[in-house]
């Protein structure tokens, strides 16, 4: 069974004057126990409130429908009521910019304890252990639990934030640009514990992120969203050796390779606008492969092998 | 060959850091950009690449070391006399966001720096050719809008313009595309290597390595204030010879990911410039070191091809 099924995931915002912005516009996702799968897009495309929605964590302007099923239940059904008892449980997340989240006069060890204890997992001396124990698997002493997060780096903090949001065992880890604002060698230590976490613990889960190279090297598995839709999904290796999809073609084409000969070009234009209904496929203004259909029609879906899928007119791939 | 634009030859600068502490951001960095050439000068944060670059643009407090700029000594040139070279070494910043006032329209951007230069004569015609150079056509599409009407890729490229505008003749860009969606950076890039190709020089600073390989012609890789390699970019990225580029490198995600190598994750993070290594200060981090660099402090000598050096005995 998956450790979480996403079906249909709707998401609306309530703007000013009545209008509307359908910010996700009916996504499908399903990870298996271990998985890695990386959520792909420009900004605005509706990655992060697509796993704040599964989180439960949107504010009341937002309206959601789908389910989200972990481990078989609908945790989406009863809003809040049925949300709460999974949330940080079963499924946790690291916001982007946690590192920069921590409170900068307690201890980072009390920060990591106080959650424990509000939810009755731990207490005393009993949550110092388990902080000292979180801190460890994350690579840092757990001696270092009574230092301020000015005394960490921001590495640190960023491992930090991974600790806190594995506090309650969850199932699946949802995060967000978690090595944006890092380093490159820094970024290359937390991809490194996550992908170690995620071995070992049996962890699921879905890396948000604008930065297909990362996707490709710390997951298997990758969805790309435009628009608040998933234009493809597959496996890194198919969604780089032979897309279904143009945006998935012309966003690789976009990223300069460290060894790479070939030409790198922007993708020309902006996402459309998400408060009025789209016609066609999205993506058709700013696609080097449009044609008469694209504009007039709802792309149909496209499957080349097991769980590669796409939205797309053309036949035969991008 | 192409005339040397800017020199920089031995520069230290550094910084007072609480009471008594100082930290040396530069130590002993010598660089070089000439006309149509691309520079690339990369490195993690805190490695002084964005001061070594400030420093060349007298923006920051030079300890010893020369500028010069065109054969000029800008080194301890007052502000009167340092206008003009201002006005040919123009600063791209990382943030469009935030380096365009957001209640100037692109007119008024593009003009700011004609008016502080007092230069009258065509305003309007060298701002509609700043913009057209910046990619901004036809230039009344954009002429009268404001900054909350353009998209990120569209601010970077007015504040290009604004650089344009007093026909520069090198541009220091500071991570120019790294605030950018990544389908609009490959543009900018393109933008800055045209203009390269028309004869400026560029100096741009970036943590992206793959930006360096792809659009640079010479790389210098820092650490920690100083230059540990440099030479042609095909050299460093394909040859590298310092134990840090190499594993820099190794750590750099490939969008192809059956091109994962094998990645050599360096522990800890760079130390603190106000406590600086004894020897070769990337001893305590690097996999090769030997006794000799806990003491000598290696300086940039010939390593493989013309023009690539690196500061290791092991190199």
């Amino acid at each position: 069974m998956s450790a979480l099924a996403v079906e249909d995931l709707h998401v609306w915002f309530d703007l000013p004057g009545g209008r509307e912005l359908h910010a996700v516009q009916g996504i499908d996702l399903a990870l298996a126990p271990g998985e890695r799968l990386g959520l792909v897009g420009e900004s605005g495309c509706g990655k992060t409130t697509a796993i704040l929605a599964m989180m439960g964590l949107l504010p009341p302007s937002a309206s959601v429908a789908g389910r989200v099923l972990l481990g078989g239940e609908d945790i989406l059904a009863g809003g809040d009521r049925t949300m709460r008892p999974h949330r940080w449980t079963d499924i946790a997340m690291v916001f982007q910019g946690a590192m920069n989240a921590f409170d900068p006069v307690k201890t980072v060890g009390s920060q990591i304890t106080e959650p424990l204890e509000r939810a009755g997992i731990a207490s005393g001396r009993a949550a110092r252990a388990r902080t000292a124990e979180l801190l460890e698997l994350v690579g840092i002493s757990g001696e270092r639990q009574d230092r301020y997060p000015h005394e960490f780096s921001g590495g640190m903090r960023q491992r930090a934030a991974i600790a806190m949001a594995l506090a309650c065992e969850p199932k699946v880890l949802l995060a967000d640009e978690p090595t944006t604002a890092l380093d490159v060698m820094v970024q290359a230590q937390i991809l490194e514990l996550l992908v170690r976490l995620t071995d070992e613990l049996g962890l699921a889960m879905i890396l948000v992120t604008h930065d297909l190279p990362l996707v490709s090297q710390a997951c298997t598995r990758a969805a790309v969203m435009y628009a608040g839709r998933i234009a493809e999904t597959g496996t890194t290796r198919e969604l780089h050796h032979a897309p279904l999809h143009p945006y998935t073609r012309m966003l690789f084409q976009a990223t300069p390779d460290l060894r790479g000969t070939g030409a790198v070009s922007s993708i020309p234009g902006a996402p459309p606008r998400l408060d009025e209904p789209t016609v066609g496929c999205p993506f058709s203004p700013r696609c080097d492969r449009a044609f008469a259909p694209c504009a007039a029609t709802r792309p149909p879906l496209r499957t080349a092998g097991t769980g590669h899928l796409a939205h797309c007119h053309l036949e035969g791939g991008a | 060959m192409s005339e040397t634009l800017l020199e920089i030859e031995d520069l230290v600068v550094r910084y007072r850091q609480g009471r008594k502490g100082v930290v040396q951001a530069v130590d002993g960095v010598s660089l070089s950009v000439a006309a149509g050439e691309m520079v690339a000068l990369v490195g993690e944060s805190g490695c002084g690449k964005t001061t070594t670059a400030q420093a060349a643009m007298r923006m920051a407090p030079i300890a010893s070391g020369r500028i010069r700029y065109r054969g000029t000594d800008i080194t301890a040139l007052g502000s009167g006399a340092l206008r003009p070279i201002r006005r040919e070494l123009q600063l791209i910043f990382q943030d469009p966001y935030e380096s365009l006032d957001p209640r100037f329209r692109v007119r008024d951007t593009v003009l700011e720096p004609l008016q502080i230069h007092g230069i009258a004569d065509d305003r309007e015609g060298r701002v509609r050719r700043a913009l057209e150079r910046a990619g901004l056509t036809p230039p009344e599409l954009y002429l009268d809008r404001y900054p909350h009407e353009l998209s990120g890729g569209q601010r970077q490229r007015v504040s290009i313009a604004a650089a344009l505008a007093l026909e520069p003749t090198m541009l220091l860009a500071d991570e120019p595309v790294s605030m950018l969606d990544v389908s609009v950076r490959a543009g900018i890039l393109g933008l800055l290597d045209g203009l390269r190709a028309d004869g400026l020089g560029v100096l741009m600073i970036t943590h992206d390595l793959s930006t360096a390989a792809h659009y640079a012609d010479r790389i210098c890789v820092m650490y920690l204030g100083r230059i540990v390699e440099e030479g042609p970019a095909a050299e460093v990225i394909g040859d590298p010879r310092h134990p840090y580029t190499k594993a820099l490198l190794s750590v750099v995600p490939r969008p192809d990911p059956d091109d994962a190598g094998a990645p050599e994750i360096l522990r800890g993070e760079t130390p603190n410039p106000a406590d600086v290594p004894t020897g070769c200060r990337f001893h305590p981090r690097c996999p090769v070191a030997q006794d000799r660099c806990r003491t000598d402090d290696p300086a940039l000598a010939p390593a493989g091809a013309a023009g690539h050096r690196a500061a290791c005995p092991y190199a």
